[in-house]
This record gives structure tokens, sequence and C-alpha cells, in this order.
């Protein structure tokens, strides 16, 4: 299994493709802590992240078989998860979101936690397609392109979706 | 001019995700030659500092996490190794089941307390996470709004702050208040109930403004219906309606419920001060509150002086000034300390 560390993505991607489990498994802890944290960061909960995650990694592996090695396995884990995490919305009757549950070492004290708790609150009320993509963004570091691949849009929409998340921000903050 | 105003703020943004071309690059120059075009640019690159990650709670262990995928995916278990595994997915967890697998019919005895063991680790787990709570804080200056699990929101206005658990219980959700917060509450079957100094206040589905200073509780009702009693004696209560205003002192009970302007109370939502027959005093401490400064009357007859007034939040000076003028009387600041005087 050590071998398969060293692979890149298209790498593992190709081996993957013919149902190799120890690559599947490489690529897995790879991913995992990144796609945890983006869909938690879209529920803002840990209820159903952990079981998302596990869906999310269980359907590249049934369709493992149409799985493209020339194409970015990173864009196409976030793209599960995002498409998981619209349809469990659809699903819903109403949309609840739920409250940040950051955590606050209780060493802290002072003006830090109260701006950050506001600033997380902010974002956590961002409209929908403008948080996904601040989230990609300035949380997983994706870049626009990536982001376009992700949300199945282009890069100006991701441009003007930025632009509009940056300004709303400035006014739940004003 | 607002679609260019949102074309420059994507440069703006761009330039500090580092995807920014070199053509785009001047382009931003030039606009940033404007000083107060400046000014936004710093404002978004504040924002963006701002905006880093939260840290997350417990992630759960990747590793464990594989074994319970694998058990999924794996296209030709070994018969005498699915035997075993059926019964540890009951339990679900993924460390315990690789060493059972290995020990094959260990003594009944050292199974069963294994088993004990760990259902009361999870329960444990368990009752932790439902008593853990959750606390928000205002100060001088400083004013919030969250979200809670319910799709309720909480807006909370200077020095205040909400404290209740992170997961409401079946039947009914509970938030402890103190200082000032306006609610809009999801209808939901559970009660939502408001606890203060010296009062309780109980609603379905509305939307409501509390305040808490001093042991007084002052609730005001912009829709729906809100039953408040007192600490103390829950049995005298009463029903406020929309427009309507009651506060319970101490521990007395509630006052006769008294029909107000919302609109005007509720003014500090919208970043007004609005007071209605406030004695000075009150008004003097609201305003502490907002600039984080502090305000003393010199004779003390001034702190009954009543009050009744919208002010737009714009300077502390702007606003003692008009008090002091409507009053006939005066004020002098040292350093962010006022003092009222004849």
């Amino acid at each position: 299994m050590k071998e398969f560390e060293q692979y890149t993505d298209s790498q593992l991607t190709q081996e993957i493709r013919q149902s190799n489990k120890e690559a599947f498994k490489v690529l897995y802890l790879r991913y995992y802590e990144k796609i945890y944290q983006f869909l938690w960061y879209k529920l803002y909960s840990d209820e159903k992240v952990r079981d998302f995650v596990q869906e999310v990694f269980t359907r590249i592996w049934q369709k493992r078989e149409i799985l493209d090695p020339k194409r970015s396995v990173k864009a196409y884990l976030y793209k599960t998860a995002n498409n998981i995490f619209i349809d469990s919305m659809r699903k819903r009757s109403s949309k609840i979101q739920y409250l940040s549950e950051l955590s606050i070492s209780s060493q802290q004290t002072g003006e830090d936690i109260e701006t950050r708790i506001s600033i997380a609150t902010a974002v956590a009320h961002l409209p929908e397609k403008q948080k996904t993509v601040f989230i990609l963004s300035r949380y997983q570091g994706l870049k626009y392109s990536e982001i376009a691949e992700v949300c199945k849009i282009s890069i100006k929409t991701v441009e003007s979706r930025m632009a509009k998340a940056l300004e709303f921000l400035r006014n739940e903050l004003k | 001019m607002k679609k260019e105003g949102s074309k420059y703020i994507n440069l703006c943004v761009k330039s500090l995700t580092g995807e920014i071309s070199p053509v785009e690059e001047k382009m931003l120059k030039n606009w940033l030659a404007v000083s107060s075009n400046m000014k936004i640019y710093d404002m978004i690159k504040n924002l963006w500092n701002l905006t880093e990650p939260p840290a997350l709670p417990n992630m759960p262990d990747k590793e464990e996490e594989w074994i319970k995928i694998e058990h999924a995916i794996v296209s030709e278990p070994e018969v005498k190794y699915k035997r075993e595994k059926r019964v540890f997915q009951l339990l679900d967890k993924g460390i315990f089941s690789n060493i059972f697998a290995n020990r094959y019919r260990t003594a009944g005895l050292a199974f069963a307390t294994a088993i004990v063991m760990i259902f009361s680790i999870f329960l444990i787990r368990n009752i932790a996470i439902n008593l853990s709570f959750e606390k928000f804080v205002t100060k001088n200056g400083q004013r919030s709004k969250i979200l809670l699990s319910d799709g309720s929101t909480v807006q909370l206005n200077y020095s205040s702050s909400i404290r209740f658990k992170k997961h409401f219980n079946k039947d009914i959700r509970k938030i402890e208040l103190r200082g000032e917060a306006f609610f809009t509450v999801k209808h939901d079957s559970r009660p939502f109930i408001v606890e203060t100094e010296n009062a309780l206040t109980e609603v379905l589905g509305t939307e409501f403004n509390i305040w808490n200073r001093n042991n007084e509780t002052r609730v005001i009702v912009k829709s729906g219906l809100v039953k408040l009693a007192s600490e103390n004696s829950t049995i005298s209560n009463i029903i406020l309606k929309r427009g309507q205003m009651s506060s319970i002192t101490g521990d007395s009970g509630p006052q006769k419920p008294k029909n107000v302007n919302t609109n005007r109370l509720l003014g500090w939502l919208e970043g007004k001060f609005a007071f209605d027959h406030s004695p000075l005093r009150e008004i003097a401490e609201e305003l502490e509150r907002a600039y984080d400064v502090s305000i003393k009357m010199k004779n003390p007859e001034l702190e009954t002086l009543t009050v009744t007034a919208v002010f737009d939040s714009t300077s502390i000076d702007v606003i003692l000034s008009s008090l002091c003028l409507t009053l006939g009387v005066q004020y002098k600041e040292r350093g962010g300390n006022f003092v009222i005087f004849k």
C-alpha cells in the first residue's frame, strides 16, 4: 500500500478504474478531511456530514468504471459532495440551517471570539449559491476554474457570485 | 454604477486569491489610484482576512471511517469472516471488529463485558453532546445576529448575552437572555421560552423584543402572541399580542399590557435609538453600551428627567447635543468620558 501513497491523483484514478481497493483507500484518506470540511461548512453542523462523506466516496467507487484519469478527481469529489448536499436540501420540507458549532477554547476571551462568531454566522447566512462558491474559494482554496467545474457554471459566474458574496458579507457585518 | 462597482470588487477579490491576470492587475491599479476606491479595496481585504476558516469540531477518525466503507465496497468477502463482521456491524465499531475477528471464540464473559463497556462509552458521549451549551455574548458597541437550530433568529443588541442547549429538547426550546434581543421564532410544535433574570416569556411562533437590565424585563410584541410571567410565580401571567408591551420589575407580576408603536421602539434593529418616556439615566446607559463610553450626571436630579425621542445613531456628540438642547442642559467631554450638567 505504501507505493500508492506516492501516486498522483491521476495515477490513482487509473488504478481505481480497475477496481484497485488499495488505491481507492489512498484516495479516500487523501481527501477525506477536505470533503468533510466542505460539507461541514455548508451544513454548519455535524449531523449529516459523516454520512454524506461516506456517500460521496461510495458513489465514486460505484461509478469507478467511468472515472477519467485525464480529469481532476478532486473536482469530481467536490462536485459529488455538492450534488449530495443539493439533493438533501430538496428533500427537506423547510430549509433548516444549523447554528455554527465553532469550537471555542475556554482559554480564549475578548473581542476575537465575538467577532469571529459574527463573521462565521454571516457566512452561514450567505445565499446557497454564493456560499458554495465562497467556501470553495476561501476555505477550501480551490481555483476559480476548479470551482466552475464543481458547480457546473462558467468562470464568469464564479466571479460574479464571489463579488456578490463579498458585498453580502460587507452588508451583514456593517 | 452598481454593475461597474461589482466588476472591480471581483478584481479586488481575484488579487487576493492570487488569480488575477496581468491585464486585470493593470486595470485594478488604475482604479485604485482614486483614494475612495482604495478604501473599498482595504475593506474587502479586511473582510477577506477576517473570514479565516473557523476551526472545526472533532472530525471523525478517517481510518475508522474507512473500515466502515470498506465493508460496503468489498466485492468478495471471505465466508468465515463475514459471519463475525455482521454481528459487529450492528455495533458499528471499526476498531473492535478487527480484534474480535482474529480472536475467534473468545470467552463469552469477555465478549459481554466489552459490549457493555462500548455501550456505556457511547451513552456517556451522547449525553455529553446533548448537555452541551452554546453561549453568545456581545460587548459595548457590538451587535450580533444568530441563527438557531430550529430556524429561529436572534438579534442581539449591545452588551447582551444568550445561552442555550446546542440541540433543543424534543418538547421545548429554551434560551437564557441577559440584555436585549429581538426574536423571530419559527413556528414549531414546541413552545419557545426565553428566561431572563426575573421573567419567563413563552411563544409558539412570532416576533418579539425582550429587554432585561437591572432586574427589570420588558417585552414588546411585533407579531404573534406571547405569554409573559414572573420567574417566581408563573400563575399570574399575561398574554401580549401584536403592538403591546408589558414589563416585570423585580418580583412583581407583569404590568397591564400597554399599546405601543413597535416600529419606533424597535428602532435599534436598524441602528436607531428610540426612547418612550425613558428616564435620562436609562438613556445614558443605552448610549454607554452602544458607544462604549461613560456618561455621568453632575446633578442627580437630572437622572429622572424623561425623554421621548428617536435618534439615528450617527455620532454620540450629535445625540448628546440634541438631548441636552431638548432638556435645557449642557455636557462636556474628556477622552470618552461625558458629563451632563445644568
